[in-house]
């Protein structure tokens, strides 16, 4: 065994000695935590504390009062618009910019801007978007279409780009061969590829954009969030938790409805 | 001789109809909400001039708020960040 024999010549160093400034990183590591938790004031007794306001709130919260179920409602309805029309018609932009940024169909003076904008679009969270969408259009439902709309353009074209730079080849050169136009090679070879994933993606933001819709009414972009918001600052916490169960069931309601519709594609 | 009478369908008919449906519902909730939700049109007018308004009074930056208010928010975010 001639290769075999380094140990036992002397060579007896650990493969995994531990070096002096690993050991000098994890004390400045414990000691940047040791750091951390003391400047924020996170302790014991605060945590204990916090545990008796828990129960306080959620016996305040139970049982759940549904007396303003007008307010409840519309605020509900509204959130339903924004997720619909900014699903509908972030969705159906999404299709042609996916297209655009698809590295494999277009030339990369076309899709490098296109990614460019896909990912401009997505490096805020919906919050601040909303901010900004409020300061220029105003308080309401408009804001908050724009913002789910912008959300999912960052989000969907990115992914309905990616399974079109994943398809099979072949089918393009085909139908392509028989002279078809551009629009034809999309709608024949392209979409039959990645039709059943473009429908799970679009579900997912539909399911992404109802729970945003019910979040951006906080900064006061329209829908529940503004009800819900209002009904904490009230201390309704009765108002909050018929709120909360509002918001669970109508995701539960669509989680149920989109297994149907990927059943039915 | 047989002659070939089939024409080749890719879904029945019952998948076309479940299908259109899903469209159906979609398009008409999009057109539904369309024209019930409430969108004040004085705001949206306005909307240019208040983009412009946001964008003169961010630039130049104001450097004097970051040891105010800034600098720590931006630790304790890194804090938490790391807890």
């Amino acid at each position: 065994m001639a290769g075999l024999n380094s140990m036992a010549e002397g060579n007896k160093q650990n493969p995994f000695n531990r070096s002096g400034w690993n050991i000098v990183l994890w004390i400045l590591a414990a000691a940047y935590l040791v750091y951390s938790v003391q400047s924020m004031g996170l302790s014991g007794e605060r945590f204990l504390a916090g545990l008796g306001h828990a129960s306080t709130l959620i016996d305040r919260m139970f049982p759940p009062n549904f007396e303003r179920w007008e307010l409840l409602l519309s605020g509900l309805g509204e959130s339903l618009e924004i997720a619909m029309i900014s699903s509908v018609s972030g969705i159906f932009l999404s299709l042609f910019i996916g297209v655009l940024a698809a590295r494999n169909l277009m030339p990369a003076w076309v899709s490098i801007p296109v990614r460019g904008f896909i990912a401009i679009c997505r490096s805020f969270h919906p919050v601040i978007i909303a901010i900004l969408f409020v300061k220029s259009v105003g308080f309401g439902a408009l804001a908050g279409i724009l913002t789910l709309i912008i959300a999912s353009i960052g989000f969907i074209a990115k992914l309905f780009a990616e399974a079109i730079e994943e398809i099979s080849i072949k089918q393009v050169e085909a139908i392509r061969a028989t002279g078809a136009s551009f629009s034809s090679v999309v709608i024949y070879a392209v979409m039959p590829q990645v039709f059943s994933r473009f429908i799970g993606f679009a579900t997912y933001q539909f399911d992404s954009n109802l729970r945003n819709s019910t979040m951006v009414g906080i900064v006061g972009a329209g829908g529940l969030g503004g009800t819900l918001f209002s009904a904490f600052q009230r201390f309704d916490y009765d108002f909050v938790a018929a709120i909360l169960i509002t918001i669970i069931s109508l995701i539960l309601l669509w989680e149920f409805l989109s297994t149907l519709v990927r059943r039915i594609f | 001789m047989a002659t070939i009478d089939y024409h080749w369908q890719r879904f029945s008919s019952g998948q076309k109809l479940a299908r259109f449906s899903v469209y159906l519902f979609f398009i008409t909730g999009f057109l539904y909400s369309i024209r019930s939700v409430e969108v004040i049109p004085d705001f949206l007018y306005d909307a240019p001039e208040q983009m412009m308004d946001l964008l003169s009074r961010m630039w130049p930056i104001d450097y004097s708020f970051y040891p105010l208010s800034v600098h720590d928010a931006m630790i304790e975010t890194l804090n938490i960040v790391a807890n």
